[in-house]
């Protein structure tokens, strides 16, 4: 198997493996915070809190600071344009709160069969641990050098993104179809909750 | 007392797991959203964690770091526009909820 065999030395430091599962559990838990609140706020803060714990967790495992600046640059654009677009047109009220639809447990079961299946394969897979060198931050060498296509598609597609947002935001929308008038004649209680409800 | 793959591996899984629950179970697009976001930041991690521990560890090239680079640029790049599309669907439906999503109309 290309993966049994492959890796290399475990971290024993004792201040990194501390901060590594401090920083497991601020991660799982952000996590949860940002499925299981109710209030977008409240959400939204979770899943911040969730990458910049990530981006944390991918300068302890040297992963260079380039993708750590990008994260950050991730949470910050895409947080600020959720945060932008949620209260310029949607509302905090409206888009505020998020019930649980009808097919929580068949959510739960499709998780949990997921995490289950993921976790069997790296049980399965026995990672071993050998000694080798620690990755150094050679990241934006290696983006210019070896995948200077994907940099270039990376920049269309940021490029594309934004021209194609500002298009569909600045263009005419029809106001109210007949299914958003079937929507609005639904019950309000499902679209109205507090921003407060947990 | 030592971390290595393993940890990391199960930290990418439970991160995806949750994200996956998550997409499955809010009813508000902007929720869904959030959601496909901790699943690509799962994967993101396990990348990360290839490229410290994994076979290319020891070439000094940093392979997988430079996957997570692009997958977190084009997530983010997902998430902004579905986003946009969240809010231009609001203007002319008036809801954020998928169940009432009815794009055919």
């Amino acid at each position: 198997m290309l993966l049994s065999g492959a890796g290399t030395g475990a971290v024993t430091s004792p201040a990194l493996v501390a901060v590594s599962y401090v920083l497991g559990a601020l991660l799982l838990v952000g996590a949860l915070a940002t499925v299981l609140l109710r209030t977008l706020n409240a959400a939204m803060t979770g899943l911040v809190g969730t990458l910049v714990v990530a981006g944390i967790l991918y300068m302890v495992l040297g992963g260079g600071l380039p993708l750590v600046l990008v994260q950050v640059v991730v949470v910050g654009a895409g947080m600020g344009a959720l945060a932008f677009l949620s209260l310029r047109w949607i509302g905090s009220s409206e888009a505020a709160a998020s019930p649980f639809n009808d097919q929580l447990i068949p959510a739960v079961l499709v998780a949990v069969a997921v995490t289950a299946l993921l976790g069997a394969v790296t049980v399965a897979a026995s990672w071993p641990g050998a000694t080798a060198s620690r990755v150094e931050a050679s990241l934006w060498a290696t983006l210019t050098n070896t995948y200077p296509v994907g940099l270039a598609t990376l920049v269309v597609i940021v490029l594309s993104v934004a021209a194609g947002g500002a298009l569909l935001l600045t263009g005419r929308i029809p106001e109210r179809s007949r299914s958003a008038e079937t929507a609005s004649a639904r019950p309000k209680r499902r679209r109205t909750r507090p921003d407060t409800t947990a | 007392m030592s971390v290595d793959l393993s940890y990391f591996l199960t930290l990418s899984a439970g991160l995806f797991g949750i994200g996956c629950f998550g997409m499955l179970a809010k009813r508000s697009a902007l929720a869904v959203l959030m959601s496909a976001e901790l699943m690509l930041t799962g994967a993101n991690l396990a990348l990360v964690a290839f490229t410290r521990f994994g076979a290319g560890a020891a070439t000094r090239h940093a392979p997988g770091a430079a996957l997570a680079l692009f997958a977190s640029v084009s997530g983010a790049a997902e998430f902004a526009l579905g986003a946009v599309i969240v809010v231009v669907i609001y203007r002319s439906r008036r809801t954020v909820w998928v169940d009432d999503y009815d794009l055919k109309g």
